[in-house]
Parts: C-alpha cells; structure tokens; sequence
C-alpha cells in the first residue's frame, strides 16, 4: 500500500523515500527493493514524459498491435522498448479489455480499440 | 446471464439463520466447483479450512490476469453485489476473521464501484471486515500462495505446497481462496437459483462481437462461436496464453475432459479466436515473451528456459531451423512442463507444444 502510494504521489518511487519507509517501517531496505522491483506497476526511476505502453498479447496481436508499433517507431523516430528522452516505448501484457483490442496505454491511461487514425491523433497531442 | 441475477442481501440473510456447517453442506450438494481453472470441489475446499482451529481468512482472487480472460471483470463492473454476498456467505461459512479481494492493478477503475458495495454490506453487517487490496502488475500473483505472498506485502512468489492455504495460508492461518465467478455463484445457491452447468466463456481475437458469453458445458465449439460471429477463416483457437492452442474443430465438445484429450487446458474459458491470416509464430514469439516477463524467477526450468525457447523462435523467423534444433525446442517444452516449481512455468509451453504437434508447417513458413 505504501509502495502504491509513492507511485502515484511522484510516478516513481525515489530512493530517498524508500530509505525513509526502511526507516519508518523497520523493514531493510534490502527488502522493500526487492518488492519494488518484482512488480511492474512500479518504476524506480523518473519516467520519461511521454510512456507508450502496445500491448502485444494474442487479442490484441490478432486486431494489429503490430502494425500499432511500427507506426510509433516510424512517427516518434523510436524503437521498441527504448527510450529518447522525451519518449519511452514499450511492450506490454494484457489489460484485460481484450474485448476492445488493440490496447495501447499513455503514461498509464487506456485506450481502446485502437487504429492508426485515432493513434496519429493520439500522438500529436503528445508532441 | 445467471451472474446478473440481483441477489438484494437474500443469500446472506437466509444463511445467517444457518449454521455455518448447513452453509457448507448446502455448497457441497450444488456441487460447485472452482470456476478460476484448477475444478476443485468449493464446499471441501472450505470444509478443510473450516476444519481447522483458530483464526481463518478468505481471500476473492480478482487478479485476472490471463491473457483474453476478462469474465470476471464482468461481474466486478456489473454486478459487484453478488460478489461481496459471496463472500461475507463463505467468510461466515468458513468463520474466517476477515475477507480480502485482491484485485489486479490493471482493474483499478472498478475498486470505486467495489468499495461502494463493500461498504453498503458491512454497514448492514458490520460484524464482518472486508479489505481490497491492489495488486501491482504480477501475473504470478494469480496463483493462490503467491496472492499470500503478496498481501503480506512481499514480492508474489509461490510457495511449497502442502501445507496448502486451507491449512496454513496468510499469515500461516487456514485461508480459503476462491475466484471471483466461484464467489459469484454462492448467493444463487442460498438463493436456490444456480445452474451448475453454465459458464463464462470470454471471446475475443479474430471476432466481430468479442465479450462475454454464458454457455453450458458441453456445447459444441462452433455454437460458442457462432455467437461472436468469427472474421475469416479460423484456424486455431488460443486458451489465454497459458492454456495451449487447439487446431480448430467446430464439432469438439466444450469441457475440459475433451480438451485435455487435445493437450489443451480449457482453464477459465478465455478464447482467442485466430484466423488463417494470422501466424501462430508471431504470436508464441509474443507469448514466450510473456512468460519470461511474468516468470518470478525462482525456478530454472521456467526462468531460463523460455529465454532459450524465445532464442529458437526468433530464429525460426528468418530461417528455417535444422533437425537438433527443432529437437532442441521440444526437448526444453517438455522440460519446462515436467520441472517448473509452479503452474506458471508448467504451462508457460503448453501452446508451443501443441503447435509443434499440430502446426508443424507454420514453423517452415515463419
């Protein structure tokens, strides 16, 4: 619960705060990394501005999440599961809204069923 | 839909004037059996931790996180109330100290909706303490000791079974866990309106009509669907990721004696509908890609090996592989399902092998 809360509060989870629930908790910090790190909801560093996240589970492979990636790359002048700064692009794991797939997240919000047109707007508003 | 029946607190009142014995009697006569995958009976399941002395806990495993599964989502987002009935039904049953739902990270836009009704029900029954607690993006912790593992605040890694959680589980206290369409299904069996043949079934993939459909065991394949008008020509169906990729058979019956016949797991009935414009290659390239990413890392077997298994697939995508190499492929599949500590890695190959078995060519043409 602490941990979820150091995300939401900052977006990642900053060293210094980790080292002062050690403190508070009693718990070696040795530990509370060791949970950090095992779940995918946390980061442990600033994130990028912009986190695009394709999910690339069979749902959404089969309804063109491919083609989703390779328009990011081509658009955004970015390769999968890298980072320029400003842009992380990643490969993700089920949302569980297969029945809206392709799935694509940014910075975390969901959206659904997508498609190239609705992505091209998606991404100029990330610019 | 049986999981849209309004319950309006019926099943509980009627099972607080039970013994929480006659509850599970009544249980064990609907015949009732866990609806998350794994079949087992629910009224044993918590006559064994009813059996035993001291301070107990029941958990909701709301952790959904199977690849094309989003039934249970269904019930949380349309009819939460049926759920926390269940659930204050079995902690009453089972006498447990207090209720969890542990529910996905990913799910985080209907804890509002759940909270809501927690909250309408322990206000009337304010006996009974219910918590949700948030997962954090960890497939494994679907598993029912690393859910434990997890809402001790650790990282979700599976523990040695037995002791099972009916005898030591959270906090080393008998604790049953049971899947949210299980839960689901208690009220209607106080209420005397269950039907134990139906199921959710989710569909999506290569569908016009993708969703939720309830349909009895038994039914033929090409009646599931039908319902979700198929686009194209199908040519295989994926059991979620973990649960194997069947040849598509219109005629096969739906249960999990006919599927396991096919070396595929019917598990909680997720069906991804492929059509032939589709490579199975691309999409176990994406799935052994899954497993490495959800693998805890605690055994050999299912951390390394799909890593060797992904080398093998990626090359099998540029050229064709030699004989050793296919060998090599099944060889490590086999491996893996035979050695892995816990279900995740046992089933992680399970569509790989059968489509060695079945798609052979798809690997030529890759």
């Amino acid at each position: 619960m602490e941990l979820h809360a150091l995300q939401d509060k900052y977006g990642f989870l900053p060293k210094k705060r980790l080292e002062k629930l050690s403190k508070k908790t009693n718990i070696p910090l040795a530990i509370i990394y060791g949970t950090a790190t095992f779940y995918s909801s946390f980061e442990l560093e600033k994130q990028p501005k912009y986190v695009i996240g394709v999910v690339t589970c069979p749902s959404c492979i089969a309804n063109g999440a491919l083609e989703l990636i390779k328009y990011i790359e081509k658009t955004l002048n970015i390769e999968i599961n890298n980072s320029n700064g400003k842009y992380l692009l990643l490969k993700i794991q089920c949302m569980g809204r297969c029945y809206d797939a392709p799935i694509i997240t940014i910075n975390k919000k969901i959206y659904t069923k997508m498609n190239i047109e609705k992505l091209s707007g998606l991404l100029k508003k990330c610019r | 839909m049986q999981v849209e029946n309004k319950t309006n607190f019926k099943g509980i009142e009627s099972s607080l004037q039970m013994s929480p014995e006659a509850v599970i009697d009544k249980i064990k006569l609907s015949k009732l059996t866990g609806r998350g995958g794994a079949c087992f009976p629910t009224g044993k399941k918590w006559e064994i931790a009813s059996a035993n002395k001291g301070d107990k806990f029941f958990i909701v495993n709301a952790d959904e996180s199977e690849p094309g599964n989003f039934k249970d989502q269904f019930i949380l987002k349309n009819n939460p109330d049926l759920l926390i009935e269940g659930l204050l039904i079995g902690c009453h049953a089972v006498k447990a100290k207090k209720g969890f739902i542990y529910i996905r990270d990913e799910y985080g836009d209907l804890i509002k909706n759940i909270q809501d009704s927690v909250n309408k029900y322990l206000k009337k029954y304010p006996q009974f303490d219910i918590e949700i607690i948030t997962g954090a993006g960890a497939y494994v912790c679907g598993e029912e000791t690393a859910i434990l593992e997890s809402i001790e605040g650790l990282p979700g890694i599976p523990r040695m079974k037995p002791p099972y959680p009916g005898e030591k589980g959270l906090e080393n206290k008998p604790t049953v866990i049971n899947n949210v369409e299980t839960i689901s299904m208690i009220p209607l069996i106080m209420n005397n309106e269950f039907n134990p043949e139906l199921r959710l079934f989710s569909v999506s993939g290569n569908v016009k009509k993708p969703g939720v459909y309830e349909f009895p065991l038994g039914i033929k394949l090409k009646e599931v669907l039908e319902k979700a008008e198929p686009e194209g020509k199908i040519k295989a169906i994926f059991m979620g990721a973990s649960g194997g990729c069947l040849k598509y058979d219109p005629e096969i019956h739906v249960t999990q004696e006919s599927f396991k016949e096919k070396e595929v797991c019917l598990g909680s009935r997720g069906i991804i509908v492929i059509n032939e414009n589709q490579s199975l290659i691309t999409i176990l390239k994406y799935i052994t890609e899954f497993f490495i990413h959800e693998s805890c890392g605690k055994c050999t077997p299912c951390r390394e090996g799909n890593v060797r298994i992904l080398e093998l697939i990626d090359k099998s995508m540029e050229k064709v592989l030699t004989k050793e190499e296919y060998e090599r492929l099944n060889d490590l599949a086999n491996y893996i399902k035979e050695c892995s500590f816990c279900g995740l890695g046992m089933s992680s190959t399970t569509a790989l092998l059968n489509i060695l078995k079945e798609f052979s060519e798809e690997f030529k043409n890759a």
